[in-house]
């Protein structure tokens, strides 16, 4: 359902085959996402933001072409823009998640992108809306998204716990994504997650070499083979 | 298209009508307005312009276009351009070249042009480029002209070639 | 229409997309538009921003113009590399710089590079509807009205210093953005940017080749080391596309922009000149047999008739 059908998009359009990730947690929410963008077989971008700022705290994870996400976002925060200018006061998540959705729904013809809104606002407190491909609208404790996200659901289901708190969230999503992108081919580059709270937002960055790193193989052929020392990641060989 | 202004149009010959009949009328009307004849390097983005109108349904036509331009001193300077059919203008310094038989018309024109020709060696090397070319074009052919446009005449000359 | 009107609404003209249409399944192809298969890169540096290209513009495997300008105007301090149809770049590159001026008249403030930017991929992705108030036939290519999704093949490369300091923006045909510091779009995008991945590095400095040298003062420090040259790099990213991409080569052009002023270097390298011909390959007058000739004079006689007679009182 997630899965973005590369068909789908036109040829030669900026894809941005996707891990994206958004948990809330008691005080708010993390929204993560890796930063690979690419055309075809190329890596247009390697450093690209996917988590972008709708309004004071609400975000949202794009994934999809990349020019559909990216003009979605733009309506939708100038929409915001003038709703909070017209009702004196800031949108909850849930009309930025239906503003999304009614874009998606009303346009699933010629749009590309599943969108995971994310925020804090005074009536739910921390709330995650999932719009996937078609245009519908879930609200979840969590959603994931992106041709990335089908290597890991099954972690998220195993893992995830009610009543973390934000270091155990951060982590989470910091290991989910990092699975991902270690799976998915058109996922890859640096983790950057979002921490939206009552009173901030906080940026994290995780760069490409201080990823989270699970079992990665160990030497098969060659001498040590006894006493491998698993913590300290060894590429696999691969011999002629 | 004025005293100094000429213009070639190879491609659909229901589009060669239309244009020529388009640029006729945008031609006057520039005239009109601006009481002074235009100039080669206005017509040639006047030209583009009309062309790009119809990015998304486009004549079948390559226009090249030749003239002199007056400079601020009252002396003509040679002009030349060429567009694709959307309008995309190429202004060379040294020779454009369009139609069927354009891919040989560089070829030889790349092997003879020279600068700084006097106006009767220029007219053999084009003549000579656009006889050899049409030969190995079989779209194009069955006689040729060409029209030397200097600063006080224009010769227009009707060329022998092949009428196969 | 029912009355005939000379009014004629802005925007595309899609009356002879059915012709063409017949026309291509009768067999006649459309001719080849005009493409920069280009390199084009921009790269930001201590002071502000270079933008680099190379100058060929092919038609399929011809190339059509072998020094092309490829930087193109939008204000005194932005400038736009172009690649793709040549023709759409050309024209969307115009429309903006035009539709810049009017928004810096309008707002009386100095331009800003992200202004253009969200102008081109608004334009690209067409996010404004068309207006409708005039007569325009339904287009059977887009599946809803307001958009042009890659219809346009313009990949741009956007520079510029403005009052948020030196910017750099890469917008492709579909309306997608990036922020980068370092970026290299069309066909020779692969090898320039190999070139920027292995040695781009932050703050670089510029040197522009004509600029005077600094003086050197008998009892100052020694100079710093050796940095590396924004505007070299630059040279050596244009160079590998124009070498190395088939689509791409002749010239390298490069701008460099700078809070203060903006510098248009034309054909600052030029690694494929043509050389002398080794003979003259002219034609003796005559060569060519003439059937008809006809000459038309363009100097207009005048005839300067002296009236001789009283001269008029003017007293």
């Amino acid at each position: 359902m997630e899965v973005i059908d590369i068909a789908r998009l036109k040829s030669g359009e900026v894809n941005l085959g996707t891990s994206i990730m958004a948990v809330q947690f008691k005080d708010g929410v993390v929204v993560g996402a890796d930063s690979r963008t690419t055309t075809g077989s190329y890596i247009a971008n390697r450093v690209t933001d996917k988590l972008t700022h709708v309004h004071d705290r609400i975000y949202c994870c794009r994934s999809g072409s990349a020019a559909d996400t990216q003009a979605i976002a733009d309506i939708v925060h100038y929409y915001l823009q003038l709703h909070t200018q017209t009702s004196g006061a800031p949108p909850s998540v849930h009309t930025a998640a239906t503003m999304f959705q009614k874009l998606c729904y009303d346009n699933k013809d010629g749009l590309s992108a599943g969108i995971i809104v994310a925020g804090w606002d005074k009536e739910l407190g921390p709330s995650v809306y999932n719009i996937p491909l078609g245009g519908g609208l879930f609200k979840q404790p969590w959603a994931i998204g992106g041709s990335g996200s089908t290597y890991v659901y099954g972690y998220c289901d195993a893992t995830y716990q009610e009543g973390w708190d934000r270091d155990q969230t951060v982590e989470f999503v910091k290991n989910t994504l990092a699975l991902a992108m270690s799976r998915d081919g058109s996922s890859g580059g640096v983790i950057r997650m979002c921490v939206i709270t009552e009173d901030k937002v906080e940026r994290l960055f995780v760069p490409g070499d201080q990823l989270p790193k699970f079992w990665q193989g160990k030497e098969v052929l060659g001498t040590a083979t006894k006493d491998a020392d698993l913590a300290a990641a060894v590429a696999m060989a691969v011999d002629a | 298209m004025s005293d100094r202004i000429y213009l070639g149009l190879p491609g659909l010959a229901t589009d060669v009508t239309t244009l020529k009949e388009v640029f006729r009328y945008r031609v006057n009307m520039y005239t009109i307005k601006e009481e002074r004849e235009i100039e080669p390097e206005t017509f040639a983005h006047l030209v583009s312009s009309t062309l790009y109108e119809k990015r998304f349904g486009p004549y079948f036509i390559e226009p090249v276009m030749a003239g002199l331009e007056k400079t601020p001193s009252g002396a003509y300077k040679p002009f030349i351009a060429a567009t694709d059919l959307i309008g995309c203008l190429n202004f060379a310094k040294d020779f454009v070249v369009a139609g069927t038989a354009s891919t040989k018309l560089y070829g030889v024109a790349e092997g003879l042009w020279e600068p700084d020709l006097e106006p009767e060696d220029l007219f053999e090397t084009c003549a000579q480029t656009l006889l050899n070319a049409v030969d190995r074009d079989a779209y194009s052919g069955w006689g040729a002209e060409v029209h030397l446009i200097t600063k006080d005449k224009v010769i227009k000359r009707t060329l022998k070639g092949r009428m196969d | 229409m029912a009355t005939a009107s000379v009014y004629k609404g802005a925007g595309f003209d899609f009356s002879n997309e059915v012709r063409n249409t017949f026309l291509s399944e009768r067999g006649i192809p459309l001719p080849k538009a005009t493409s920069t298969g280009t390199t084009i890169v921009g790269c930001l540096f201590k002071d502000g921003i270079i933008l680099g290209a190379d100058t060929r513009a092919t038609e399929g495997p011809i190339v059509a113009d072998k020094n092309c300008e490829k930087i193109h105007f939008i204000t005194d301090n932005i400038r736009c590399c172009g690649a793709g149809t040549a023709a759409d770049t050309e024209f969307t590159t115009a429309l903006i710089s035009s539709n810049m001026e009017l928004h810096a008249l309008s707002t009386g403030r100095k331009p800003r590079v992200v202004t253009a930017m969200t102008m081109l991929k608004q334009m690209l992705f067409r996010l404004v509807p068309q207006p409708t108030h005039y007569h325009r036939p339904p287009s059977s290519i887009a599946p809803f009205p307001y958009r042009y999704q890659g219809h346009i093949g313009a990949a741009l490369v956007l520079g510029g210093v403005d009052a948020t300091g030196p910017q750099l923006f890469t917008i492709h045909p579909h309306g997608s953005t990036d922020k980068l510091p370092y970026v290299t779009m069309g066909s020779g995008s692969l090898a320039a940017m190999a070139v920027f991945e292995a040695k781009w590095q932050p703050n670089m400095e510029v040197r522009i080749p004509h600029a005077h040298p600094l003086p050197t003062y008998a009892h100052s420090p020694p100079p710093p080391p050796q940095r590396a040259e924004a505007l070299d790099l630059v040279c050596a990213a244009i160079s590998a596309g124009i070498f190395n991409d088939l689509g791409s080569g002749s010239n390298v052009d490069a701008c460099v922009i700078t809070a203060s002023h903006t510098e248009m270097l034309r054909n600052l390298v030029k690694p494929n000149e043509r050389v002398q011909k080794e003979r003259s390959y002219q034609f003796r007058r005559g060569t060519t047999a003439i059937k008809k000739e006809s000459i038309r004079s363009l100097i207009v006689d005048e005839d300067v008739t002296s009236i001789t007679g009283e001269a008029m009182d003017i007293s």
